[in-house]
């Protein structure tokens, strides 16, 4: 569904239905992008539900000058992130292990994948990544964003970034050789 | 949900592509509850944060509309002759109030209709220890000159209360007139003007003319001393100055008061707690990647079939970006929330049965007891942020005021009444503190609306 520009205005003049058809347009892709932030759906939806507060409380501070969606999706991945910050302290109370730059680069080159896999088994995977290991993996991988970028929104070094990032590739490729082991990946 | 299975050949993908491809857009429908809950918080969000621009204009005629039609009932209802009248005490005829203590035929009946007044009238007696004969009382004048009688009258008797009455029927005449400017005026014996009673609890003025002594006397009314509370709702616009500039902010109160009345006096004090909202500042630089020029990358030749002695490349074009630093800033709009404390004294200019208006003035206090800064929400296409610098002014945790304000109040029941405050505030101390220029000077005009409660209110208002 298109998101005109008058709907916004309403959801800045504070109509509800215009706010539940924005609503109804970005919650299931956002929920999505929460989902991977968390243990569950129950808490997935308690951060979609604030992170929508904050859209439409934040809404007239949009310029119009990105898409709609990408600038909601920005601010529920902040919201989530504050949100796991807040619960669990990521990264500062991890030990950090030196590991070898060469190390980390060929991590992703070791590994071969099943042609099927089920979207609900990776997510689940995911969903099973320590607090730590799954922001900064999600950041880098479905968010794009740099190490030093990462490093300064979860207010951690460059390296932990990188070592969290590391960590938590060589978990999921051991969970999904685990899988493939057991010849029933679909079924994990 | 669904859990489509994907069926792409993924010998050569790495990690990072499956989970991006596979699950980079899954959708998960949201739980109705979602929804529920997060309009029933916009809903709370709304009353907490109200304000008349999120009303819509329908409602706020409606709302208008319905206030006159209830004023206009109310009132027509309440007055004497409405149809639910809620005096029911009639109007008391002057002379029927006349109940003397001496006997009643000490006072003559009027031959005059009698003038309609709505307060107590009352002829006291004064008993003297030396008895007094009735012939004291000149018989020249005093017997058949006319006495005014009105509200809040008394009329000093000085003579002697006997067994007997001392003026009878045949001497004494009292005439009512419809005149209430002056409330008793009555001849008096030279001889007995040295028994009245000169105490402080009348109005007393004595006057000789032409060798008759008047004199005076008017009652006062109970002095009204009375609690009263009220509850009320204030809508403000705050104006701060700093640097020549000024700028407005709209904030909320909600007071409850009570005072204490005594005389034409009265004492209040009480609590308010409210929205008070101010601007957020910050700093922001950031560094985007703006493209400035490009270049054409070969990717194929062949030559000319043509001209062979020609060769044709193949080009793509590559963009080339140049990173470029900016400064921005960015407003954003924080809520404060105070309690504040006034003790103002008061001051009745008039007041009626159901009208009344005062001034009132004095000192306030605020405490800030918590503040919500909204984050800034910095939105950089192809870029990323460096510095976010707040520079937002940080509020006082106390700051002192001085009010000034009328109150207009209309009593719908003896008790019940509707009160409207328009005040001004001047802040003695500065509600923020800038960083960046010097602290704003404050001022505020409101409008504070609300209902009161007169507790034990026993003198009758005229």
């Amino acid at each position: 569904m298109v998101i005109d520009e008058q709907i916004v205005k309403d959801c800045i003049a504070g109509k509800r239905q215009a706010q539940k058809l924005l609503f109804d347009t970005f919650a299931p892709s956002m929920l999505g992008v929460c989902m991977r932030y968390c243990h569950d759906r129950d808490e997935a939806e308690d951060i979609l539900q604030e992170a929508f507060i904050k859209v439409f409380q934040n809404i007239h501070s949009f310029r119009g000058e990105g898409s709609l969606a990408g600038w909601i999706k920005r601010v529920v991945v902040n919201h989530a992130i504050n949100y796991i910050n807040k619960r669990n302290k990521i990264a500062r109370h991890e030990k950090i292990d030196e590991i070898r730059e060469t190390e980390i680069l060929n991590i992703n080159e070791t590994i071969e994948f099943p042609d099927e896999y089920n979207p609900a088994i990776l997510l689940k995977l995911i969903q099973e990544l320590p607090a730590g290991y799954r922001t900064v993996f999600n950041l880098h991988i479905f968010e794009d964003y740099g190490h030093k970028e990462i490093a300064q929104i979860l207010g951690i070094s460059e390296n932990t970034s990188k070592t969290q990032l590391f960590k938590a590739r060589r978990w999921l490729k051991n969970k999904i050789e685990e899988a493939r082991l057991k010849k029933n990946f679909n079924q994990v | 949900m669904s859990q489509p299975t994907n069926n792409n050949s993924g010998s050569g993908k790495d990690l990072d592509d499956l989970f991006r491809d596979t699950i980079g857009q899954q959708e998960f429908p949201p739980s109705p509850k979602v929804w529920r809950n997060l309009n029933w918080r916009l809903l709370v969000r709304e009353l907490i944060h109200f304000n008349f621009i999120n009303i819509p204009k329908l409602a706020l005629v409606s709302a208008t509309g319905g206030l006159v039609i209830l004023a206009s009932l109310t009132y027509w209802v309440l007055q004497p002759g409405g149809v639910h009248a809620i005096s029911t005490q009639p109007e008391t005829p002057a002379a029927s109030v006349i109940q003397p203590s001496i006997q009643q035929s000490s006072i003559a009946q009027p031959a005059e209709k009698p003038v309609s007044v709505s307060e107590k009238l009352s002829v006291r007696p004064l008993t003297s220890a030396k008895p007094v004969p009735s012939a004291s009382i000149h018989p020249e004048h005093g017997l058949s000159s006319r006495t005014l009688i009105a509200s809040n009258t008394v009329i000093e008797n000085t003579l002697t209360v006997s067994e007997t009455p001392i003026i009878s029927a045949e001497t004494r005449e009292v005439k009512t007139t419809t005149r209430d400017s002056y409330t008793g005026i009555r001849p008096l014996d030279p001889l007995v003007f040295s028994s009245f009673d000169l105490g402080p609890a009348t109005d007393t003025i004595s006057f000789i003319r032409s060798g008759e002594v008047f004199k005076y006397v008017r009652e006062k009314a109970p002095v009204p001393s009375f609690f009263s509370a009220n509850i009320g709702i204030a809508p403000e616009m705050a104006l701060y100055r700093s640097g020549g500039v000024t700028t407005q902010e709209f904030n909320y109160w909600a007071n409850a008061e009570i005072a204490y009345h005594f005389s034409r006096f009265s004492v209040h004090t009480g609590i308010g707690l409210g929205y008070t909202y101010d601007e957020g500042i910050y700093k922001i630089r950031y560094r985007s990647n703006d493209s400035v020029s490009f270049y054409k990358e070969v990717i194929g030749y062949y030559t000319d079939p043509v001209d062979p002695s020609k060769i044709i490349y193949i080009t793509r074009n590559h963009a080339i970006y140049d990173s470029i630093t900016h400064l921005a800033d960015d407003r954003t709009r924080n809520r404060y929330t105070y309690l504040q404390i006034p003790l103002l004294l008061g001051y009745d200019i008039f007041e009626t049965r159901k009208f009344s208006l005062s001034i009132e003035a004095g000192p306030a206090f605020s405490f800030l007891i918590s503040q919500k800064k909204a984050e800034p929400l910095i939105d950089i296409p192809n870029g990323r942020l460096i510095l976010l610098q707040d520079n937002s002014p940080s509020q006082q945790p106390v700051n002192w005021q001085l009010w000034v304000r009328l109150s207009i109040g209309y009593q719908f029941t003896k008790n019940w009444g509707l009160v409207i405050k328009p005040y001004y505030k001047y802040y003695l101390t500065s509600p923020a503190q800038s960083t960046e220029s010097r602290n704003p000077s404050a001022q505020a005009i409101g409008l504070d609306v609300g209902i009161q409660y007169l507790f034990g209110r026993k003198s009758k208002k005229k």
